[in-house]
């Protein structure tokens, strides 16, 4: 029992051996995951490894910019009727869940996708008991859903054969789903893993009794890969899904992209089946030094790179340094779906009324010291909405709040601290900044540059770093002042962002700042119902331009994804939402090793 | 805060021979000279925090100077080959000296990824050290002292409700519960006073009981109650001055571990804040190890290294002054 | 023997009932819901009490007939939801001893606002402590949408009205009625839900649970805590065991050595050694280490837990940490043993000094040393928060790191109650080892 966890096996520096020559194995790192559950899971690495198992109906274009959407086990795009509230999606014929012991009706032969698999899955979501993380995608959208929730309270089974009006069946392969009210983002919710097919046989059949696993630990899917092994906090492995090829079924890579796609050697792949890698090792590394070692020595194919080690790798024109370019590395740009701000709490008596204090923190910003700071990785902020995304303003335009520490020493006047100057204790103004990661020493260098920019207009900014549970927990109960922190976006729609300025959202919604103004409130709720035409995109720029006058965010930057891979991987095109899309890369077997036995 | 406990008291010899004894040996002494210099830049440290408080504007060692970023701590601060390239063999030597000296002057220790010097803030680590040392000890000393007295000179219910509080106590996983409990608190570094203090003060107040009880009979207790003392007095006023070089040799002893407790704890994110602990200066250090920047990672860990060491040599040559009898435990 | 292991078992139930309030006050009362964290950060508060109701998180700590609800969730630092803000004629203001007022001015009429509605099968009680002109009045409307009371409100600067009507199915509404140009000042407005059985608390709760072994399941990964410590165990104690043999061993020789040699330089040497070994921090040996002999040397591999390699390095970190305090420890030991009058006889008889070392001395250091290997068992188990989190092996102390970083209750407190059971026990089996190694020792 004690030593059961180790093989012995003296394969120098190699982690795990491949089980065929041929095999093509993919070692990648990642951070901790919260199962395989796709009910349960909110974050971005859990949602990465069961987009390799589950599939939904619909996916992103992998290379196509802006992004868009496709049918994945749809056979086609939802077919709306014209109030916009009724949803007709047919799902795929021939689609098959991988083999397990659960479908004991079949003998443990995966059975065929049918839509009433969606229907559980929204159901699923929708049950107290699972505790899903993304009720709020569906609450209050789908008819007849949260009385269907009400009905999970309690310590009563949940009846999963009760009818949901909103969710119909009308025929083995046909979805009829009826909205509350219009939702253009819908489409987009579609393609989230709350939605995902899951087998009701699975989740009934490992309850974790009987010696069974529990559902969380067991996935099963139509993905192009199963679970092989999941030690936790320690390493994920997949294996490609047999179930594919034994029902033929075939998924091509894509053919089209953006220019510059083609040079790239993004398209030589064009058409041909995937997934290309047979195994994917992931490890579970939540230490960035411990991961840039394990880069640099080629045990991991592709890393992130944090701040310190920029200067040795990135050379000031945001080019590779050339003793890493010769061993072959490739860098990868590109903007992402996100805002790194600092929050308002406008519940806080000092800085929540005090709209002019908030405006010269915001000119006491000194956006270009910040991107010095962190190497010209990311775009100043100009706005809550990133680049790319319909109604952002465009990177070039002016940043209204650009740095100007004399209006800032004007406005720190007129709010009532003359050079940040409390007249009732003619103490200096101390803001306490809540931080939710206190390991990390990148995050707590950068609190402490954004302190020394605050010092400039004479206000004392003191951190106070949390573990993320206790940050999270401080937000809900709007006991912080400041508080950094990044939304991540959901699908790219300036809808996703502008939510987290509507008053009904605040906290513990995701309007941590609990800004509310009647005004936005109102445009909030005209827009949210709009299809996508040019006059919602001007309300969203309207919008935004409130958000920006009124301050409850101080926009740090939107990050650029930089990654660093090695010259073996291929196919590898940056994702804002790479959920499912891991199935297109591709890796050089020999070169690796030929790069392994000369570096190490 | 030298642990030299040195009051040489008229009439207690035990003190004044134990001074001796320490100060006979060489390495000792040594030893109670870092642990001054080390205490002067805790006090140093403590008046730059106190000074930039009260003139309410941002501390020196949090001063941020981004051209001046990993600055290596060297002399040849300016390629002299360069200079003499630029200005001629004989003004190159001055330049490039004057230049060294400065630098030298300016960064004894270099500077970090912010460009903060590194001398100034390993000063505010000691500080930080410091503090951790003497509060946990003002929390766990006091608490385990009254205990153990009570318990050993009341005895019966008290004696049981106490024994059983430092055995549930002592039986918890210490290190998980000082991390859970600092955790649990929050607020940065009161939390890893809290969290130490309260869980240290066990086997401190194993060993009073266990010597209280022994002075108990002894004639002197019996005398002072013939006398009419009460038993608060007989405690603190008679039978504690003859057990505190316990206390003293316990102090001794707890403050380095509790230095290294600290650094661990601010190492793993816990009790984080924006003073610069030893702890989180490692944790900084680290990530950037590995392309070249060592000194900062150097000066820190010689830092803990040297206090803790002279803490422990201290330790032990004080025990074995003060008692010979007590064992050298294993903590 | 039997009868004095029994009565010490006995005495262990107390240790183990404190352990186990220590812990549940630590967690539970200073903690508090993980609701957040498991439910992500898209939530309504209507999502998070369903969540608190469906573990047991809304109800009394201890004992109570009343307790919180988040429909109307006041605290000290924000006494009044922002749901207040929302309505015209309402702010708060700082009132006598900085508390925050909630001004209600205009004819109104203002309702407390709540956040969702409340069950109807569950009774709720308003509290309000306020003041306010003349006119002003409060009153409680019940479920049926009935006037219950209406109550002027005590005239400001006065003592302020205490207005708590009786408990309603669904908490009813309480509306505020400052009248034409009036003010009503509230200082305390609390919403509470009446309990069933005042005994059922959290508390009662936890304690069925432990007695039953439940440690629950983890909110981080959703695995039930037992499984996942008993996958724990494997990896900590792969690691463990060799470090603590290998240090054992190393130890012990080495003081035999000091007590060899007693007195002579090579003695100080190993005993300055030890202390400069002990002096260097944990975590300097492991930066050092992995950085020097697993990046810079390639000697071994940096991070993982794939085959007996990937140990060599924490086991070698692990054995020269520890080793210095153990050499002084068991040092200690053997010079004790040394002055002992049974080796000045053996001495007297004419025995050699290294006859005496490894028959005498070693023999009868033997029981402090045996006591010391058992009470170290409990430490092997909980493996080495450290070594763990650095080079990736997946143990009971990586899981407890991890598991106080995300705040995953269940788990410390599992790790946290087992190991104090292990501790326990091995103190008893240490006890009766001295007892059966050395008759001297009297077990009654």
């Amino acid at each position: 029992m004690a030593l059961a966890g180790l093989s012995f096996s003296a394969c120098r520096g190699q982690p795990v051996k491949p089980a065929s020559p041929h095999e093509i194995v993919y070692y990648g790192e990642t951070d901790r995951i919260r199962g395989f559950d796709p009910a349960r899971a909110g974050d971005v690495a859990s949602a990465l490894a069961i987009s390799r198992i589950y599939e939904g109906l619909y996916q992103y274009a992998y290379l196509a910019r802006p992004y868009r959407l496709e049918p994945a086990l749809a056979e086609g795009m939802p077919e709306v009727s014209a109030d916009g509230l009724v949803y007709t999606i047919h799902v795929r014929r021939g689609i098959y869940f991988s083999d397990d012991p659960c479908f004991v009706a079949t003998g443990g032969r995966g059975r065929e996708l049918t839509a009433a698999d969606f229907v559980y899955a929204i159901k699923r979501v929708a049950d107290v008991k699972t505790e899903s993380t993304g009720f709020w995608a569906f609450n209050e959208r789908i008819v007849g859903l949260n009385e269907f929730r009400d009905a999970t309270l309690g310590d009563q089974l949940v009846n999963y054969d009760r009818p949901v009006a909103g969710l119909e069946t009308p025929d083995r392969y046909t979805l009829r789903i009826t909205l509350t009210r219009p939702y253009p983002q819908w489409v987009w919710i579609l393609a989230m893993h709350y939605a995902f097919a899951v087998p009701r046989e699975a989740v009934e059949y490992y309850t974790g009794r009987a010696g069974r696993e529990w559902f969380h630990s067991h996935p099963v899917g139509t993905g192009p890969y199963r679970l092989a092994s999941w030690t936790r906090n320690y390493r994920i492995e997949f294996v490609r899904n047999p179930k594919w090829a034994e029902t033929s079924r075939v998924e091509r890579y894509p053919s089209e992209g953006e220019s510059g796609d083609l040079e790239n050697g993004l398209l030589a792949a064009a058409g041909r089946p995937v997934p290309f890698i047979d195994r994917v090792v992931q490890y579970v590394i939540e230490d960035a030094s411990t991961q840039w070692l394990l880069f640099l020595g080629g045990q991991v194919e592709q890393s992130g790179i944090s701040r310190d080690n920029w200067d040795a790798v990135i050379g000031a024109d945001r080019k590779l340094t050339p003793a890493l370019a010769k061993r072959g590395l490739r860098l990868l740009t590109a903007p992402s779906m996100t805002t790194y701000y600092v929050g308002f709490n406008m519940d806080d008596p000092v800085v929540g009324p005090n709209k002019k204090l908030r405006q010269a923190l915001c000119f006491a910003f000194d956006a270009e010291a910040w991107m010095r700071y962190y190497n010209m990785r990311m775009l100043p902020a100009n706005g809550p909405l990133p680049p790319g995304i319909a109604g952002a303003r465009p990177v070039e335009a002016p940043n209204p709040y650009a740095l100007n520490l004399e209006k800032a020493r004007r406005l720190m006047t007129e709010a009532g601290y003359p050079d940040g100057v409390d007249p009732v204790t003619r103490r200096r103004l101390v803001l306490t900044l809540e931080v939710g990661s206190a390991n990390d020493p990148d995050a707590r260098a950068s609190v402490e540059l954004f302190a020394s920019f605050m010092e400039k207009i004479g206000v004392r900014i003191e951190p106070s770093y949390s573990n993320w549970p206790t940050f999270l927990d401080k937000l809900d109960r709007r006991q912080s002042q400041l508080f950094r922190l990044a939304w991540v976006s959901d699908y790219p729609d300036a809808e996703n962002f502008l939510q987290l300025f509507y008053g009904p959202n605040s906290s513990p919604g995701p309007n941590h700042s609990n800004y509310v103004n009647p005004e936005f409130d109102k445009l909030y709720e005209k827009v949210r119902i709009m299809p996508d035409t040019p006059e919602r995109t001007v309300l969203y720029q309207t919008m935004a331009a409130i958000v920006m006058e009124d301050v409850p965010w101080l926009c740090l930057s939107y990050p650029l994804t930089f990654g660093l891979q090695h010259g073996w991987m291929k196919n590898y095109k940056p994702h804002d939402y790479p959920y499912g899309l891991s199935k297109y890369y591709d890796l050089d077997a020999a070169a690796r090793l030929a790069w392994r036995e000369r570096y190490r | 805060m030298t642990p030299t406990p040195a009051i040489p008291a008229p009439g207690r010899s035990l003190w004044g021979e134990a001074w001796q004894r320490l100060k006979a040996r060489r390495g000792i002494r040594f030893c109670l000279w870092i642990l001054v210099i080390y205490t002067a830049a805790a006090f140093f440290g403590e008046a730059v925090y106190w000074r930039s408080r009260n003139r309410d504007e941002g501390p020196s060692y949090q001063r941020i100077n981004m051209n001046e970023a990993y600055q290596r701590p060297s002399v040849v601060s300016h390629p002299f080959a360069r200079a003499r390239a630029e200005l001629g063999p004989a003004a190159a030597w001055t330049t490039v000296a004057g230049e060294g000296c400065r630098h030298l002057f300016q960064h004894p220790m270099g500077t970090d990824n912010l460009g903060r010097d590194v001398l100034q803030r390993l000063t505010q680590g000691a500080r930080i050290a410091f503090q951790v040392g003497v509060i946990t000890s003002l929390i766990a000393i006091p608490i385990g002292v009254i205990l153990g007295c009570l318990a050993g000179y009341l005895g019966g219910r008290t004696d049981d409700v106490i024994v059983w509080l430092y055995s549930t106590v002592a039986s918890m996983p210490g290190l998980l519960f000082i991390l859970a409990i600092s955790m649990v608190v929050g607020k940065g570094l009161k939390g890893v006073y809290l969290g130490i203090g309260l869980m240290t003060w066990t086997s401190l107040c194993r060993l009073i009981r266990a010597e209280v009880m022994k002075h108990k009979e002894r004639p002197y207790v019996l005398a002072a109650r013939t006398l009419g003392a009460g038993p608060v007095r007989i405690m603190f006023r008679h039978i504690l001055p003859n057990v505190f070089h316990i206390v003293i040799i316990a102090f001794s002893l707890r403050f380095p571990s509790a230095i290294g407790t600290e650094v661990f704890m601010s190492f793993l994110g816990i009790g984080v804040q924006s003073e610069p602990s030893w702890g989180i200066m490692i944790s900084n250090a680290r990530l950037r190890l590995w392309h070249g920047m060592w000194w900062e990672m150097t000066f820190v860990t010689l830092a803990v290294f040297l206090v803790v060491l002279a803490f422990n040599l201290v330790g032990d040559a004080l025990r074995d002054a003060l008692d010979p009898r007590l064992r050298a435990g294993k903590r | 023997m039997g009868r004095y292991a029994l009565r010490r078992l006995w005495q262990l139930v107390p240790t183990l009932f404190g352990v186990i309030v220590i812990t549940f006050i630590l967690f539970n009362v200073v903690g508090g819901s993980p609701a957040t964290l498991t439910l992500g950060k898209n939530v309504s508060p209507r999502m998070l009490e369903d969540f608190d109701e469906q573990h047991g998180f809304n109800k009394p700590l201890f004992f109570g007939f009343w307790t919180g609800t988040r429909a109307y969730a006041s605290d000290r630092v924000v006494p009044f939801p922002p749901a207040w803000r929302r309505l015209p004629g309402a702010s708060v203001t700082n009132g006598p001893a900085d508390r925050p007022v909630l001004v209600l001015e205009g004819a109104g009429p203002f309702e407390a606002p709540v956040l969702f509605a409340l069950p109807t099968n569950t009774l709720y009680r308003w509290t309000a402590v306020c003041t306010g002109t003349s006119g002003a009045t409060v009153e409680a409307i019940g479920p049926g949408g009935a006037l219950t009371v209406s109550v002027a409100v005590a005239s400001a600067g006065t003592v302020p009205t205490v207005f708590r009507p009786r408990p309603e199915p669904g908490a009813g509404r309480l509306v505020f009625r400052p009248g034409n140009g009036g003010r009503i000042e509230i200082q305390r407005l609390i919403l509470e839900r009446r309990m069933a059985n005042p005994f059922d608390s959290q508390f009662i709760h936890f304690m069925s649970r432990m007695a039953r072994l439940d440690f629950g399941v983890s909110i981080a990964t959703g695995q039930p805590v037992l499984e996942m410590l008993r996958e724990g165990m494997g990896p900590s104690l792969a690691l463990m065991i060799p470090i603590f043999t290998a240090e054992l061993l190393l130890a012990v020789a080495l003081s035999l050595v000091c007590a060899y040699y007693r007195n002579t330089a090579i003695d100080r040497l190993i005993v300055v050694v030890s202390v400069a070994l002990m002096s260097v921090n944990y975590l300097v040996w492991i930066v050092a280490g992995q950085f020097v002999f697993a990046h810079k040397l390639k000697w071994f591999p940096l991070w993982g837990f794939e085959s007996w390699r990937f140990l060599l390095l924490p086991w070698i970190i692990g054995t020269f940490s520890g080793l210095g305090s153990s050499v002084r420890f068991y040092r200690t030991i053997m010079l004790d043993e040394m002055y002992r009058d049974y080796v000045r006889t053996a001495f007297a008889k004419g025995l050699g000094l290294r006859a005496v070392l490894f028959k005498h001395v070693l023999k009868n250091a033997m029981i402090p040393i045996v006591t010391n290997v058992v009470m170290a068992i409990p430490f092997l188990y909980t493996g080495s928060l450290l070594l763990e989190s650095f080079f990736g092996i997946p143990g009971l102390g990586y899981l407890s790191v991890n598991a106080l970083n995300s705040l995953d209750v269940d788990v410390v407190r599992a790790v946290v109650v087992i190991g104090t059971v292990l501790y326990i026990l091995a103190n008893l089996a240490s006890d009766i080892c001295y007892a059966l190694v050395d008759p001297r020792v009297r077990l009654e």
